[in-house]
């Protein structure tokens, strides 16, 4: 602002100079004999035209430009200032498309797109292992070896597995901490830094053999350790199993930006394979088959994506040749941490994307309409300035302020709306299942500068766009027809067809926004309503510790004693259980091509009385009772899926599957008791995939014993209202059976519909909020065409013509635009059918009851939209409108 | 409008480098304030060149962001109020050479085509 002042004093000090130079002029006409008055006059004439002198001088200055700049600016402003109607209206439809664009970018954005906070991380690949079924699975540790060895693609790989430690508590409970177990050269590869202390490097892996040490994520240290710095170098006790205790030393602490290498989750403790192998299972290590690493690499310099990918494929071919019978089907991709990123985004992403455009673009060509009938309006004006001499360059830069000014209210008015969705954003998002003894990640977005310049970058290419439309009035002004009219009505309108097509194409967006709307919707509801294999009731679920054969008859007596509680069972895992994909057992059925070779498929293994609390029904034969005892053959239950894909055509009941556990132990004859219906694994509206129970005991005796166990409590009251006295119970048998989360599945449940709500809740806004912008457009449009025919109509009802007949034509013009609209939008529509299938759950993309309720949404809305206009029109009186002639 | 503008700025960069010369050969007398440099000039060629304060304020303010004068607001002695006064800086001085010997280089020329017989004679 230096420049300002300055040119305010070279100002004031040039209007001094010429004062008092015609002071002295004046004096000295004065001195030589006039008398006062005419000496004021005569220097007056001596001197000319002051103010022209004064714009002559400042010229010199050479700061014309910023004045004209200035000038424009405030000539813009009083133009502006002169229709608020239209400037808070076009500001209001800018700030609607604009912001929810950068809301919906800001969600975007944290949930799936952003990078991992570290250095260069677009040169970061995910390596992941392949299956028909799979192609998101996990390594071995061997495996992992075997690749970060033949991979040259890689200047480093490195590997990182989800598990959980226990950290004793004085009473003898634990809690249990997030672990990532890490190979040691994971920070190096990926360039973390520590906030505190020191991280582990490739180099102390002999040393952290002996001298176990971990590093803490920053909001563990936060919560358990009050942010104490101090806890560098202190050694922490964590627990393995029931009695093994061992201590760890903390070499550091994360920063705050790195919580975990996928977004939105976060992790308590990073622990280097060798203090996992040497404290707590060397054979989740050592054996080949147990796959639970995911693999992160960086690229060496001028290597790519694709040639890892080759690469990984290649090694994968040659494991299989190598260990046939462990690698059956098996390969592995790598496709870099963007495109990993983006595939997770998955349907959801892109639906989300198309809609977003879509109402930017609806809100884009209302502001274009609005601009458009605002420069008819006037055209008068502008073709007057062109006759008197003004250059179309002159006229073209104010009217581009005038366009840059909007659009920056529009920019700053979008900034503050999305700014307030964003702070909503946490509020509106189906929240963590409420859960005892355990934290959530809890999801932050951030404005930060991505954001700021998706929006910025969003403003410019629409500003850009609607400049085009006063400037393309500019172009090629009718100069006569204008002056004579004086009236904006009486121009002709050579894009009439254009405004028409905009008119189509928002009725055509707004419909397929609203068929889109109702199928999400739809499918929502279905996830709540439709039978899923889980039952909606009260059930209480605790994940803790086995207490093993001896001790856990005593932890069910005490349960099923408790108040409220009606039935208890237990297995390994939960339906719907978080942060965990299902655990998987191989298994061979030499009577299925298939499965000659050992296939790794999902299961659980359960007591009696399990699937009757979790709500899963038994289609066929029985479920498993306490006849299935370990004395007894080893027995087995199959979902629907297994039973079709394997057994098409025969009765399984009766037939023998091999399982083993992947371990030792080798392969066991399963007699399959029954067929189950199909129930979600991980996630509602998952791909069903055969699944497989087996009896607790049988697999804990014959197979292995994973020392885990979930307890799933069938509750007469709300299941969360009982957590506490639970937990407590099991407390009570051993405060080593604390639980390491006690949650409901009916919680369970909400989050992992979340999906579903979160878009059915963003969807339906952004349906409404685009059937809006196509209404305001098509009134718009209807009402500028009224003002546009008057003269017409004026002659037709001079001529005869009846109120009706004239109101009638708004309608029949409404009509047949609609039908244009509507049709187009079906294509539309059918095409965001093909897109959103994979989002929807239980309901077809073209869902005749969604395109029904669109249909009469729109129709009622357009309705709506022409009654206004159809009523001006007919009371339009004919002497008047003809007066303007 | 325009059109008006850019023949103004033509007949003022016709006058340009004379009115120049003449302000600074002017200056060279001593300290003046705009007034006294028009009426100076004016007097000197008996009212021939009648003084535009149109152009001889601009004029005058280009020299000063040219460096060849420097202004500033003076006590005048005879009337008991302050002027902007303009002083011939160094700059200046040389400048008034330049231009003289341009000027003189530019009416020989004029007068060699004018008038050829003067010169052979």
């Amino acid at each position: 602002m230096k420049w300002w002042w300055q040119l305010k004093k070279s100002e004031t000090d040039l209007e001094r100079e010429l004062r008092s130079d015609l002071e002295l002029e004046e004096e000295e006409q004065r001195e030589s004999g006039l008398p006062p008055e005419e000496a004021k006059y005569a220097a007056r004439r001596a001197f000319g035209n002051v103010a022209l002198i004064e714009e002559r001088t400042r010229e010199t200055w050479g700061w014309t430009p910023f004045e004209q700049l200035l000038r424009d600016f405030r000539h813009a402003l009083r133009q502006l200032h002169k229709s608020l109607g239209f400037v808070l209206t076009a500001v209001l439809t800018l700030a609607i498309g604009l912001g929810s664009a950068s809301a919906i970018f800001c969600l975007m954005d944290t949930l799936w797109l952003h990078p991992m906070h570290v250095p260069d991380a677009g040169r970061l690949v995910r390596v992941f292992s392949t299956t028909p079924q799979d192609q998101e699975g996990a390594f071995s540790y061997f495996e992992y070896q075997t690749l970060a060895q033949r991979m040259p693609a890689f200047s480093g790989l490195a590997a990182v597995g989800g598990r959980g430690s226990l950290m004793p508590r004085p009473d003898g409970t634990s809690q249990m901490l997030l672990t990532n177990v890490v190979s040691s050269n994971f920070f190096d590869v990926l360039g973390v830094r520590p906030q505190l202390g020191h991280l582990f490097t490739a180099a102390d892996a002999a040393s952290l053999r002996v001298h176990p040490a971990i590093v803490l994520g920053y909001r563990c240290w936060q919560r358990e350790f009050n942010a104490d710095p101090s806890i560098i170098g202190r050694f922490l006790p964590l627990r393995h199993g029931k009695d093994h205790i061992y201590q760890a030393e903390v070499l550091g602490v994360l920063p705050p930006s790195f919580r975990e290498i996928d977004p939105n989750s976060d992790r308590d403790l990073w622990m280097p394979t060798e203090v996992w192998s040497g404290n707590v299972d060397s054979s989740e290590l050592t054996s080949r088959t147990f796959r639970w690493f995911n693999l992160v690499g960086r690229l060496a310099p001028g290597a790519t994506a694709a040639q890892a990918n080759i690469q990984a494929a290649s090694v994968a071919s040659a494991l299989q040749q190598v260990d046939p019978a462990n690698n059956h089907n098996r390969g592995a991709r790598a496709l870099s941490d963007f495109a990993y990123r983006m595939s997770q985004a998955g349907t959801s992403g892109i639906v989300l994307f198309a809609i977003v455009a879509g109402v930017v673009l609806l809100s884009t060509v209302n502001v274009a309409h609005l601009l458009l009938a605002r420069s008819l309006t006037r055209m008068p004006e502008i073709a007057l300035r062109l006759s008197l001499g003004a250059t179309r360059a002159v006229v073209a830069r104010q009217l581009l302020v005038e366009n840059l000014l909007l659009g920056l209210l529009g920019l700053a008015a979008s900034l503050a709306l999305s700014a307030g969705i964003v702070a909503l954003l946490p509020r509106l998002l189906v929240s963590e299942p409420a859960m005892l003894n355990s934290y959530g990640s809890g999801v932050a977005f951030p404005l930060d500068w991505r954001f700021f310049f998706f929006s910025g970058l969003l403003a410019l290419v629409t500003m850009l766009l609607l400049a085009l439309v006063p400037l393309a009035q500019v172009a090629r002004p009718q100069l006569v027809p204008a002056l004579q009219t004086g009236q904006a009505g009486r121009v002709t309108v050579h894009n009439s067809v254009a405004r028409r097509a905009a008119v189509w194409f928002q009725i055509a967006v707004s419909f397929a926004l609203l068929v889109s709307t109702g199928a999400l919707v739809r499918s929502f509801l279905n996830t709540q309503t439709r039978p899923i294999g889980l039952s909606r009731d009260q059930v209480l679920v605790a994940f803790t510790q086995d207490p093993g054969d001896a001790t856990r008859e005593t932890v069910l007596t005490n349960l099923r004693a408790l108040p409220g509680v009606r039935a208890v069972a237990y297995g390994i895992r939960s339906p719907l259980m978080p942060s965990e994909s299902g655990i998987a057992v191989s298994a061979l059925l030499p009577s299925h091509p298939e499965l000659r070779e050992p296939v790794s498929i999902k299961f659980n293994a359960v007591s009696p009385g399990f699937l009757a609390v979790t709500g899963t029904g038994v289609l066929r034969g029985r479920a498993i009772t306490d006849a299935e005892n370990e004395s007894g053959p080893m027995t087995a239950l199959i979902n629907r899926t297994m039973a079709d894909k394997y057994f098409s055509g025969r009765d399984p009941i009766g037939q023998l599957v091999r399982i083993g556990s992947g371990t030792a132990a080798g392969f066991v004859d399963a007699r399959i008791l029954g067929v189950t219906e199909d129930a979600p694994i991980d996630h509602i509206g998952e791909m069903p995939e055969p699944f497989v129970y087996v009896p607790f005991h049988q697999y804990a005796t014959k197979l292995s014993n994973m020392g885990e166990m979930t307890v799933v409590l069938a509750t007469a009251p709300n299941a969360m209202s009982l957590a506490q006295s639970v937990r407590q119970a099991l407390i009570h048998v051993n405060p080593l059976l604390d639980p390491m989360f006690v949650t409901s599945q009916p919680e369970l449940l909400r989050y992992s519909a979340g999906n579903y709500q979160m878009m059915a809740e963003l969807v339906t806004a952004l349906g409404f909020i685009g059937l809006a912008l196509t209404v305001v457009g098509l009134y718009g449009f209807l009402a500028f065409r009224v003002t546009q025919r008057r003269h017409e109509i004026g002659i037709r009802m001079a001529l005869g013509a009846t109120r009706q007949a004239t109101a009638l034509l708004v309608l029949a013009d409404t009509a047949r635009m609609a039908a244009i609209g509507l049709g187009i939008g079906l294509v539309l529509a059918f095409v965001a059918a093909r897109i959103e299938k994979a989002a929807l759950f239980g309901v077809s993309a073209l869902d005749a009851l969604s395109i029904a309720a669109a249909f009469s949404t729109l129709a009622i809305a357009m309705i709506g939209a022409a009654w206004l206009p159809a009523r001006r029109i007919a009371s339009i009186e004919p002497m008047e409108a003809l007066r303007y002639e | 409008m325009s059109s008006m503008v850019k023949q103004t700025t033509q007949r003022a960069n016709l006058l340009q480098g004379t009115l120049d010369m003449l302000i600074l050969r002017t200056l060279l007398y001593g300290p003046a304030h705009g007034h006294q440099i028009g009426k100076n000039i004016q007097r000197t060629t008996n009212d021939f060149l009648q003084m535009q304060h149109g152009s001889l304020y601009p004029a005058l303010h280009r020299l000063e962001l040219k460096g060849w004068v420097t202004s500033k607001w003076e006590m005048a002695p005879d009337r008991n109020r302050e002027f902007k006064y303009y002083r011939l800086t160094d700059k200046g001085r040389k400048q008034l050479v330049v231009e003289e010997s341009q000027w003189k280089r530019m009416a020989e020329a004029v007068a060699r085509v004018m008038w050829p017989a003067a010169e052979e004679s």
